[in-house]
């Protein structure tokens, strides 16, 4: 049967239901009227896309891979010039294609991180603010006791612990998984400390009492009632996490190294080393990384007013 | 409704945001920080042009006086520079006795023992102990320290005459049963060590030792021994005190005042560093040298910090509160440019970079020789060392009176042939195909291979190289691993199994470092089957496989025929027919090349530091042996 058959014979009763719980078309989503409410999210949005898209396409733009032999030429500590136009390092390997291809790392380890730190958090929420009992309170003195430790240091011990431990991913080597446990690890106490306050107070909500009325399981009313009412919430944490994800990344590269190009490890090493006479070598991996954190604090701001109206102004 | 959708309406009367707050903080932090470096003063500005500018508008004559002013004050400054570079050359009155001279290392040290060696104890051993005799590399002479002379009697003996009224810090006289007592020891603390230990096959020729009357001492040994006068002006035969040393089991780990009855007493030593002060009752060299002298040493305290980080080192020089940083490459000299504090000084590199091999794996000759060819050489002196690189032999380049391969020679073995490299691996590949599962622990390296390094920037960078060239010509992968240095060391030397963690181990910066003057240390110990060869990479006699144990036998003959070789010339030629052996088989390790010139900087205020052997063996931790050393502002 086809869809044009099917809507001509849907009744009418329901197309009426539609039009009349739709939403006016002034409420819909339009990313226009967004960006002029929001000009400063709208700022990060483009600012992550840009620096999204150039590491992205990272090879398309003159650059050369920064783990190939052929990024070591005899031009060392040459500052920015048309050939090189971030200048380059100590090996003579170009500034620009680092910082490009370091992005990859940065934003892949950023995003993957808040991605299993916040999902993490938020399921661990969900246990233990619906179960509550024990469950509630043994995982949240868990997540007590980790607020406890030095949170920086519990990361980089996980890192080095993990690295020999995990199995390289097709798109994951294991040097970057570990390093995306070690800082979800580091992001999973907050996430749910926040999401568990949000369980609590939809749990007592009358539409769960009316789920749990009409005979819902209580899985059922996790995943079908509360999740998609703390939904707004998971963006808003997620997006404010990612600027911190990315510097927390950044840090540990800084601190640890890294096998890959990353923006962390690019400001250690030789930019610390020539900083007097190649400033280009801090200048331009700390710019991105400051352009991209800026981008995704504005971008996360936004998204908070957007979605919770009432936080707005707050400090 | 407008009013609501206008943002611009809206952030008038919105509070702050928490992140707008620390968004703009930063933001204006940023912006003031560029304008009040944009506005800063600038060394090489004219200081009164700007006011000067300004007055010239009210009147003429305020401009001018301006001008005269900057004038005098310029010409004045050039003065004091002349007068400062004068002083620098000739200063007036000659070495100055005081001061405290500050020198930095990386991590503690590992114990005091002057017969063991440990890393980061050279300042202790090498100050606070005296030796027979000290050698200078740069004229290979020979300086007579705690002793007034010596008898070749035979192929055999060897007798020390002693100089008479030193002591030990504790007062107590020096004695030849002191001496004997310390020539003796490093034999009996090695062979509790084990063979293996990377020194003991140094000692093994020792026989009896025995103080012949007060001031005589006689070695005897089993057999000649070419190269024994230079080590006993290194850390192994420091002259220690029987009495004390014995109390600790012969073992001198815990330094008791008195131990030594070198120029230096260690007063402090913590997690911060060690803390040295002049003896005051140090011997006097009668007929001194430009390393000894006479009312010598000059300098009263010597303070080593510990600092981990070496860029953290580096600062500390260029803002004058250390006095040496060694050794800086062509590259980071350049940071030092206008620091009138620090000076640099150049001299022959004579530091090594290595991959090691593991024997077991690395033992079909063509794998090693496919490592040889696939290296690009011209990209890592282009690009690692910054142009300024050059190719490292077997025996260090820099040892002079012995090497004779010269870098035309050199090149004939280190040519880069991705082609005939990848023929090779993969005929090696394939024979070891034909083996089977029993040798899978050895034969892994055709999967992929693992370089092991010390996690340390340039250590890395040469190892990603090399990495990135084996990998690109032999088509196998080739992943770099790193640990700190003790963690290292441990992987390199654990000998639980025939097999290593690593297949490749990656050594040496080739910056720094130099030589100390015997062909059998420096470097040939690579490829001794009883030195390093047997503890860290597995090519010497308990071989389980052949083709190793035949040329283990063949470097091993090699080395102790040079060793009991007494004439120069037929020595030399040893060594040389070694070197050749050594590089055709690409045996032990590969060497990659290192860089041509090192840099030492120092703080313009020390003088007479012995700079021509700063990089053979004469400064440890950043400190100098030299005696005839002087602060100028002390």
């Amino acid at each position: 049967m086809s869809d044009a058959s099917e809507a001509v014979q849907r009744p009418a009763s329901e197309t009426l239901l539609e039009q009349e719980y739709a939403l006016p078309p002034e409420q819909r989503f339009n990313p226009l009227r967004w960006a002029r409410r929001e000009p400063a999210g709208a700022l990060g949005v483009v600012l992550i896309l840009i620096i999204g898209i150039m590491s992205g396409a990272a090879p398309l733009l003159n650059t050369t891979d920064p783990k190939s032999l052929e990024s070591f030429t005899s031009d060392n500590l040459v500052g920015p010039s048309s050939d090189y136009y971030f200048g380059t390092d100590r090996q003579g390997r170009d500034v620009w294609s680092s910082v490009l291809y370091g992005g990859r790392i940065s934003l892949k380890i950023g995003v993957v991180t808040v991605l299993v730190g916040t999902v993490g958090g938020t399921l661990l929420a969900l246990i233990a603010g619906f179960v509550g009992g024990p469950v509630d309170f043994g995982l949240s003195r868990v997540a007590d006791m980790l607020f406890a430790v030095p949170s920086l240091l519990l990361a980089m011990i996980l890192d080095v612990v993990l690295v020999d431990k995990l199995p390289d991913l097709p798109a994951l080597p294991a040097e970057e998984l570990a390093r995306v446990l070690a800082i979800a690890f580091f992001f999973m106490p907050g996430a749910f400390r926040i999401m568990r306050g949000s369980v609590l107070e939809q749990r007592s909500g009358q539409y769960v009492e009316a789920a749990t009325l009409i005979g819902a399981g209580q899985f059922r009313i996790m995943l079908r009632h509360i999740l998609p009412n703390i939904t707004g919430l998971v963006i808003v944490l997620t997006t404010i996490s990612l600027p911190a994800a990315i510097l927390t990344e950044a840090t540990l590269s800084f601190l640890l190294g890294s096998d890959a190009p990353s923006w962390g490890a690019e400001l250690s090493g030789d930019s610390r080393q020539f900083f007097k006479n190649a400033p280009w070598l801090a200048i331009f991996p700390g710019a991105a990384l400051a352009i991209t954190v800026f981008g995704f604090n504005m971008f996360g701001d936004s998204i908070r007013d957007t979605l919770d109206p009432r936080l707005r102004g707050r400090i | 409704m407008r009013e609501r959708e206008n943002y611009w309406l809206r952030l008038r009367g919105r509070k702050v945001s928490r992140r707008g707050f620390l968004a703009g903080s930063g933001v204006a932090a940023a912006g003031s920080a560029a304008i009040l470096a944009g506005c800063g003063d600038d060394d090489d500005d004219d200081d009164s042009a700007a006011p000067a500018a300004t007055q010239a508008a009210a009147t003429q004559a305020a401009a001018q006086e301006a001008e005269a002013t900057e004038a005098a004050a310029a010409e004045a400054e050039a003065e004091a520079t002349q007068a400062a570079a004068a002083a620098a050359e000739e200063p007036a009155g000659g070495p100055r006795r005081g001061g405290t001279y500050r020198a930095w290392k990386t991590q503690e040290d590992q114990g005091l023992d002057p017969a063991i060696y440990h890393s980061g104890n050279g300042e202790v051993t090498q100050q606070v102990y005296n030796h027979l005799l000290d050698f200078q590399v740069s004229k290979g002479i020979f300086s007579l320290d705690a002793a007034v002379g010596y008898e070749q009697v035979d192929s055999t003996t060897l007798v020390w005459n002693l100089r008479e009224g030193m002591q030990f810090h504790n007062g107590e006289p020096v004695t030849s049963e002191d001496v004997a007592y310390t020539i003796a020891r490093p034999p009996v603390l090695y062979a509790e060590l084990g063979s293996t230990h990377q020194p003991a096959s140094n000692f093994r020729y020792l026989d009896l030792i025995e103080a012949i009357d007060d001031t005589h001492v006689q070695e005897n040994w089993e057999e000649p021994r070419a190269d024994a006068l230079i080590p006993r002006s290194r850390q192994y035969f420091a002259i220690v005190n029987k009495k004390l040393v014995e109390a600790q089991d012969g073992k001198a780990q815990e330094h008791v005042t008195g131990m030594g009855a070198g120029p230096y007493i260690l007063s402090e030593r913590n997690a911060e560093g060690t803390h040295l002060t002049r003896n005051p009752n140090y011997y006097s060299h009668p007929n001194p040298d430009d390393g000894f002298v006479e009312d010598g040493p000059y300098i009263d305290e010597i303070d080593v910090r510990i600092i981990p980080d070496p860029v953290t080192a580096k600062a500390l020089l260029q803002s004058g509160d250390l006095d040496a940083y060694g050794s800086l490459d062509s590259l980071e000299v350049e940071e030092f440019d206008d620091i009138e504090e620090v000076s640099i000084e150049g001299a022959p590199a004579g530091g090594w970079s290595v991959l090691g091999f593991d024997g077991g794996k690395f033992r079909d000759p063509r794998a090693r020789e496919a490592i040889r060819k696939a290296f690009n050489y011209a990209a890592f002196i282009a690009s690692v060392r910054a142009g300024d690189g050059r190719f490292q032999a077997p025996l260090t380049v820099t040892n002079t009176r012995f090497q004779t391969l010269t870098q035309e020679d050199l090149a004939t073995w280190y040519v880069y042939d991705p082609k005939d490299a990848r023929a090779l691996w993969e005929a090696a590949a394939a024979d070891a195909d034909t083996r089977g599962s029993a040798d899978e622990k050895y034969d892994k390296i055709y999967e992929s291979v693992e370089i092991h390094t010390i996690t340390n920037p340039t250590m890395q960078t040469i190892s990603d190289f090399a990495a990135l060239s084996l990998s690109e010509a032999l088509g196998t992968e080739f992943f770099v691993t790193s640990a700190d240095g003790t963690t290292w060391v441990n992987a390199a030397t654990d000998r639980t199994d025939d097999v290593k963690s690593w297949d490749l181990l990656q050594s040496g910066t080739g910056i720094g470092g130099g030589t100390d003057g015997t062909p059998g240390t420096n470097y040939l110990s690579w490829f001794d089957p009883l030195q390093y060869a047997l503890n860290a990479f597995n090519f010497h006699y308990e071989t389980p496989h052949p083709e190793v144990l035949e040329g283990a036998t063949i470097v091993g003959d090699m080395m102790a025929a040079q060793n009991v070789e007494f004439d120069h010339e037929a020595r030399v030629q040893i060594i040389t027919d070694l070197q050749r052996w050594i590089l055709d088989n690409t045996w032990s390790i590969f060497i990659m090349p290192m860089a041509a010139t090192a840099f030492l900087g120092v703080s313009s205020r020390l003088r007479d530091y012995g700079k021509d052997d700063w990089f053979n063996s004469y400064s440890w931790n950043n400190v100098h042996r030299r005696e005839s050393a002087w602060l100028d502002d002390a």
